[in-house]
């Protein structure tokens, strides 16, 4: 199919971003393609305003709960590609505005990069995505790394190059250069050569100790079974509790080189890389998955929702 | 990987590490059992997707012949199954590994 179109779309005040959404969603409901705008809760009260009779006529989600975590969200887009049909001849049309403001300088390093891998994941589907950024939340930095992510951009109806946009791979090796903090020198550590069975005990013994639930621990089994399908049995688990997260950490050398963007999309049955589309079900056990290889060993980081998280109290 | 057959309900149990390399021969044996085929991975310490895959794509060659599939997983891995969105697949029966087998 490969008619993936990724555009930004900078703006300053309510009439800028309408000048550029409402001929966007009306043109796509218009043409009978399917309409996803995914946005803040005032953006889509303004857009609803000013679409009148076609309100009712697009797919709509606060944008703070279509994918809590970047793989959560190219999921979402990757499954309302699918759910929307795949004819040719038309466009999925997205219109997604991540959430910027407030977030950790690490968060917002994982937010672009996905934004980047976007042109990677979704490159042989047929949707048209224009990623809105308000000028009035996104600083000056936010904005040059916007046109760095997105190959083009957009101002009202006008397509613009991107000049200084970057492959994307290229462009996660950048994010993936941001220094970590070392392994604690009192982290639980166990030898990935003893029996599964054993290592498995290891996980679950170490995670309830640092306060997960049996449930909990279970899951993160789950996510750390997918990396050890690329892990060779030189290296070592350990656990250990930083920043109100649960941290595993998985080492040693890896049976094949992954791409930056391996587990962003979910496994299909009958397509897709049988290799590397497990660490999907890592991405979405874990708050943060980061990869690093130096020297030929590759380091592997699990960031698990820590034991006094209380996110999860209000839906119960 | 070690697979034990068992009669009552007739089915497999599977143990150990299941690799790549395995995977043809898992096939293999599901389809040579007769009847509706009862899979058990409830001591194998990591499934991983590539291995439910092969299951569950069995289980449409299962169903093809008016078969199924009943597969038995400790309850994080049928997350892990139902998360993915194969749950339902053709010919795959959930066992939820609580059932008396």
């Amino acid at each position: 199919m490969n008619d993936f179109r990724h555009d930004a779309a900078v703006y300053a005040d309510d009439a800028e971003f309408l000048a550029m959404a409402v001929p966007f969603v009306v043109d796509g409901v218009e043409r009978g393609e399917s309409v996803l705008v995914t946005t803040t809760p005032a953006n889509l009260e303004l857009l609803r305003d000013a679409v009148g009779g076609r309100a009712e006529q697009f797919d709509h989600a606060e944008t703070a709960f279509f994918g809590r975590r970047p793989a959560e969200r190219a999921t979402g887009f990757f499954r309302y590609w699918q759910r929307s049909g795949t004819s040719t001849g038309r466009h999925v049309r997205v219109l997604a505005e991540p959430l910027w403001a407030g977030r950790t300088a690490r968060d917002v390093r994982a937010w672009r990069r996905m934004e980047s891998g976007l042109n990677v994941l979704l490159a042989d589907t047929n949707v048209w995505m224009i990623c809105p950024y308000d000028a009035r939340v996104v600083g000056p930095d936010g904005l040059e790394h916007a046109l760095r992510t997105h190959p083009t951009h957009v101002r009202g109806v006008d397509l613009l190059t991107s000049p200084g946009y970057v492959d994307p791979r290229e462009y996660a090796r950048s994010c993936d250069a941001e220094p970590w903090s070392p392994r604690p020198t009192d982290a639980a550590v166990f030898p990935l050569h003893d029996d599964l069975a054993a290592l498995r005990r290891f996980l679950v013994r170490q995670a309830v100790a640092l306060g997960l639930t049996e449930e909990r621990a279970a899951l993160l089994t789950v996510a750390v079974g997918e990396v050890l399908a690329h892990l060779r049995d030189d290296g070592t688990a350990a656990l250990w509790l930083a920043g109100g997260a649960l941290v595993c950490e998985l080492t040693g050398g890896v049976t094949v080189e992954l791409d930056p963007f391996a587990g962003f999309r979910p496994p299909e049955l009958y397509a897709g890389d049988d290799r590397t589309d497990g660490l999907w079900i890592t991405r979405q056990v874990c708050e943060a998955l980061d990869v690093r290889t130096t020297d030929g060993v590759t380091t592997f980081r699990l960031q698990l929702t820590g034991p006094r998280s209380a996110e999860g109290l209000s839906r119960r | 990987m070690v697979i034990t057959g068992q009669g009552d309900p007739p089915g497999l149990v599977l143990t150990g590490t299941i690799r790549e390399a395995d995977l043809d021969r898992l096939r293999a044996a599901v389809l040579a059992m007769c009847g509706d085929v009862r899979v058990d991975l409830r001591a194998v310490p990591f499934v991983q997707v590539v291995t439910l895959r092969t299951l569950v794509r069995t289980a449409a060659e299962l169903d093809r012949e008016g078969r199924c599939l009943v597969l038995d997983l400790a309850p994080h891995h049928e997350w892990a199954i139902d998360a993915i969105g194969w749950s339902t697949a053709p010919g795959l029966v959930m066992a939820n590994g609580e059932l008396p087998r």
